[in-house]
């Protein structure tokens, strides 16, 4: 390709937010070509490049924005230590369901039981809060607020974006 | 809305309110999680007040998913492996 409109590709592409695209076109190219792609094939990768991108940004920002102290996954919990839990239930929680029909989850029990870790653990992809569920919409608000101390965090701290932990 | 570790640490009555509030508001138009080592039947003495109390589990407990934790401590099992693998 020419200097010229490697320059003019960069700059584009930049202006319409691909970037994606931009860092990572050259070895598409070389791809589309050794495998004989046609066109619509390629404009196809690229597209597809650019979307999974943005979901795990997304993804990323949406764990961010959630301020978890310590991230646990739900992969990481201990099933073997718990025998009391219905798998399926909580499975089911993971679906997001209960975020969508406005229902509360509480989980009682003793200390060291795994309360936290169940109800702040983000799998990839299949919590609520990974899953389209965006911190600090009108849906959904979260927010590890210090409730002890009202005068310093107030309801004013719950922040406009946040996530479901437990985001089951 | 995660309420994380209720019970732990008791309200203050302007807390106690406060929390009523936030979780009053969200009945119906946002889910909840709340762990909380408390039994229902104990959460008057966080709370201090019973009407309050019972007013917000009335609305809390709504449809809502219970799950009881009745299992020994995780972090105390580590520990006692710990402490067994050690000698």
């Amino acid at each position: 390709m020419r200097e010229g409109t490697v320059l003019l590709l960069a700059h584009h592409l930049k202006e319409l937010k691909l970037g994606a695209i931009l860092s990572q076109y050259p070895s598409l190219v070389r791809q589309a070509r050794e495998d004989g792609q046609d066109y619509e094939e390629f404009l196809l990768a690229l597209a597809e490049l650019e979307i999974q991108v943005r979901q795990e940004n997304r993804l990323k920002r949406r764990i961010r924005d959630a301020r978890f102290p310590l991230v646990k996954t739900l992969e990481q919990f201990h099933y073997e230590s718990a025998p009391g839990l219905d798998k399926r239930v909580i499975r089911e929680l993971t679906e997001g369901q209960y975020i969508r029909e406005h229902r509360n989850v509480i989980f009682v029990g003793k200390t060291g039981a795994g309360k936290t870790h169940l109800a702040k653990s983000p799998p990839r992809g299949s919590r609520p809060a990974v899953r389209g569920f965006a911190p600090g919409s009108s849906r959904d608000r979260s927010s590890s607020t210090n409730w002890s101390n009202p005068g310093r965090s107030g309801l004013s701290a719950v922040p406009s974006s946040a996530m479901p932990g437990m985001a089951f | 809305m995660i309420v994380d570790e209720l019970g732990y640490v008791p309200f203050s009555k302007e807390g106690s309110q406060l929390l009523f509030q936030v979780l009053a508001d969200r009945y119906e138009r946002g889910s909840v999680i709340v762990t909380t080592n408390l039994g229902f039947a104990d959460w008057t003495q966080l709370f201090g007040d019973p009407t309050l109390t019972a007013a917000l589990l009335d609305r809390l407990t709504h449809k809502a998913c219970i799950i009881n934790c009745n299992w020994e401590s995780y972090r105390l099992k580590e520990s006692l492996n710990k402490k067994k693998s050690v000698h």
